[in-house]
């Protein structure tokens, strides 16, 4: 059977941890990067399913990269996960293409719920 | 419920002077002291079961929502500032306006889950905050009060610029021409053969001088007052002007130390009057001595050569500029540097035994510094 | 005393959920947007030498401080140097900058932010350790950074977190402490850690 990918980008080991237990509960395969940078090079390399993306990390923050993935075209939807619950914040990340836009610290039936409609049969 | 004040709680949050409410989970009111009651006009009867909602400030309605879901998802207090949320229950005050209040709301933790309350205390803080802001508004006004002092002094010292520029300039001119005019005349007079002719052109001469003494007055005096006074070290000054004085054979005794003095920058010149007057007008001059004793109120800085003196019936004019023995205007200059931070000269020598200047400093106007 | 990196991590994270949670109700009290910085985090023993507010010079800061007490005790506080405590009272109450002056109402207004900031990260710690603390009332004072854990014992924990926001080209820079005594630390460093081996 073919499982959902999925890549956690996040400056956090604690947090790409925490949100892969959740992942891998629902029957995702995780994949991690550390920061912005890493994480479009894993992006392009490996083409997962989804991509969970927070926002303040160093060197490529999460702004920066929604904007190099919006502008290289790549269809894989990116869903925001970040600790900032600002409604600008959150307008601002769906104008540069998020699919979605979740605040920290995670709650497992509000991620469940919203990665749902992501998992490709 | 068990966690709602009885008549016991009731009464003593009724006797402090705050108004208190207690709201449960749902945001209904279930308690609602006698304070708050006689603040708002709204009876505790008349509170209790309804939403706290209906009593907030409209304007505070978002973000309070936002600070009671805190309060009730396991923070600590809520404290809401009487600058961002002065008016949490509208109350009026006595004196007009609303009360301005300082709120806290202490999360309680009921036993069982859903019993979690919070006590919201209202502290009416409306004299405290009136105070402050009359203090800030006075405060305000002396900043203000400043700048245009400082944008007064601004443009006096650009006009005073202007005009020491124009003095210069025309001084400059006149001391050229003047300067000419005295030397003609110095040849005119040597090449007179005629008495009469001669002491004409002296006294030409002699007023020619008078003029030119008078302009080097204004240049030096144009200069007082137009730098800030500064604190200075009067034994450097003694002995600078006495180096300016380099060919005059006295002895100088300086028994002043780590003195220090506020005073127009100009103060050297004050010693280097009187320095220059006890050489020129002092007759047999062979000592100056300056020292310095404490007075009630001040100090005074005492000069004191062992010349012939001043007359008593000239004690204060040679502080004119119309003078005693043509001093010229030494001692008129230095009573205007010195009188820029209060400081006074006079003489008080006794005639025949030396000249004694005594120069008050009052309390503010001198410090000791050692090192 | 070097704490284990995964730990600094975890907690670094906690602490920047809660700092995200006050930025958002700083933005509704601004009614402007929040820039947030990547918080740092350190954790030291309150007696070391390179102490809190090292880095914010030899004069005193705004600063509140709530002590909290239950499964961890101690305390956290939020320093302000005076240009950032005069920005964040500007930014909230609109007010002219004629001046830094820190009077009443301008210190309670402070009191109200550190009071948001110091719950959102204690909240948010005490929910991820599922227990909750009890809290004093938030505590306003201009010093030296070294007042904050002068009752504390020399071998109490200390964690030393440093944040900026910025909102309309005001730029606020705060740092965190919270000391801990001894014993507090642990649950919440074991958690992190049962957690990061898979328990």
């Amino acid at each position: 059977m073919y499982m959902k990918r999925v890549l956690i980008i996040d400056d956090s080991a604690f947090q790409r941890k925490l949100l892969s237990d959740a992942l891998r509960a629902e029957g995702w395969s995780v994949l991690e990067a550390k920061d912005g940078r890493e994480g479009l090079e894993a992006g392009i390399r490996e083409r997962p399913d989804l991509i969970i993306l927070d926002l303040l990390m160093p060197d490529m923050d999460g702004f920066t990269f929604l904007k190099e993935w919006q502008g290289k075209g790549i269809s894989i939807p990116v869903l925001v996960f970040t600790s900032d619950i600002q409604t600008t914040t959150r307008t601002t990340c769906m104008d540069l293409g998020a699919a979605g836009f979740l605040n920290k610290p995670l709650k497992k039936d509000e991620l469940v719920r919203c990665i749902a409609p992501f998992g490709r049969e | 419920m068990e966690n709602t004040p009885d008549s016991g709680i009731g009464s003593l949050l009724d006797s402090i002077p705050d108004g208190v409410c207690i709201v449960d989970c749902n945001r209904k009111v279930v308690y609602w002291n006698a304070i708050l009651a006689g603040w708002t006009g709204i009876s505790p009867e008349s509170a209790k079961g309804r939403d706290i909602s209906e009593f907030i400030h409209p304007d505070q309605q978002r973000v309070l929502s936002l600070i009671l879901t805190q309060a009730m998802e396991g923070g600590g207090a809520v404290y809401l500032s009487p600058q961002l949320h002065p008016h949490f229950i509208p109350a009026p005050h006595p004196n007009g306006g609303l009360r301005i209040q300082q709120t806290i709301i202490q999360p309680r933790r009921g036993p069982f889950p859903g019993e979690n309350t919070l006590l919201v205390i209202l502290h009416d803080v409306t004299e405290m905050v009136r105070q402050v802001e009359a203090y800030r508004e006075m405060r305000d006004r002396a900043l203000q009060e400043l700048k245009e002092r400082t944008r007064a002094e601004n443009a006096l010292q650009v006009t005073n610029q202007k005009l020491n520029l124009l003095s210069s300039i025309t001084r400059h001119d006149i001391l050229n021409t003047l300067t000419a005019l005295l030397m003609y005349l110095s040849v005119m007079k040597e090449e007179a053969k005629d008495e009469g002719l001669r002491e004409g052109l002296e006294k030409i001469e002699s007023l020619g001088w008078t003029i030119k003494r008078q302009i080097d007055f204004t240049r030096n005096y144009q200069d007082v007052g137009v730098k800030s006074p500064r604190w200075q070290n009067v034994q450097s000054l003694v002995c600078e002007a006495r180096e300016q004085l380099e060919g005059a054979a006295f002895r100088l005794e300086c028994e002043v130390h780590d003195l220090e003095v506020y005073a127009d920058p100009l103060l050297s010149r004050v010693f280097y009057n009187l320095m220059e007057n006890s050489v020129r007008h002092g007759e047999r001059v062979t000592e100056v001595r300056i020292s310095c004793r404490r007075n009630p109120g001040g100090i005074t800085l005492v000069y004191t050569d062992n010349g012939t003196g001043v007359p008593d019936s000239e004690k204060e004019k040679i502080f004119r500029r119309e003078s005693y023995k043509n001093t010229g205007f030494g001692l008129f200059l230095s009573r205007e540097i010195l009188s820029i931070t209060g400081l006074e000269i006079r003489e008080t020598g006794v005639f025949g035994e030396g000249a004694r200047f005594e120069i008050r400093v009052p309390d503010g106007a001198f410090r000791i510094v050692h090192g | 005393m070097e704490q284990d990196p995964v730990v600094v991590d975890g907690i670094r994270e906690l602490i920047n959920i809660g700092v995200g949670k006050a930025a958002g109700i700083l933005g509704e009290l601004t009614g402007s947007h929040v820039i947030l910085d990547v918080p740092t985090l350190s954790i030291r023993e309150v007696g070391d030498p390179a102490g809190p507010g090292s880095t914010m010079g030899d004069m005193p800061l705004s600063m509140v401080f709530i002590d909290f007490s239950g499964p961890m005790r101690g305390r956290m506080a939020i320093m302000f140097p005076p240009e950032s405590a005069a920005n964040l009272v500007i930014l909230l109450a609109n007010e002219d900058d004629t001046t830094a002056e820190m009077d009443m109402i301008r210190s309670e207004t402070l009191t109200e932010m550190g009071n948001i900031l110091i719950n959102a990260v204690m909240g948010t710690i005490s929910n991820f350790l599922d227990q909750s603390l009890s809290y004093a009332l938030p505590v306003y004072v201009q010093d030296l950074p070294a007042f904050l854990s002068a009752p504390f014992h020399e071998r109490d924990q200390l964690l030393f977190a440093r944040t900026r926001f910025r909102v309309r080209e005001r730029s606020v820079n705060g740092e965190m402490l919270i000391v801990l005594e001894r014993g507090s630390l642990q649950p919440l460093a074991g958690k992190i850690l049962a957690v990061m081996d898979g328990e």
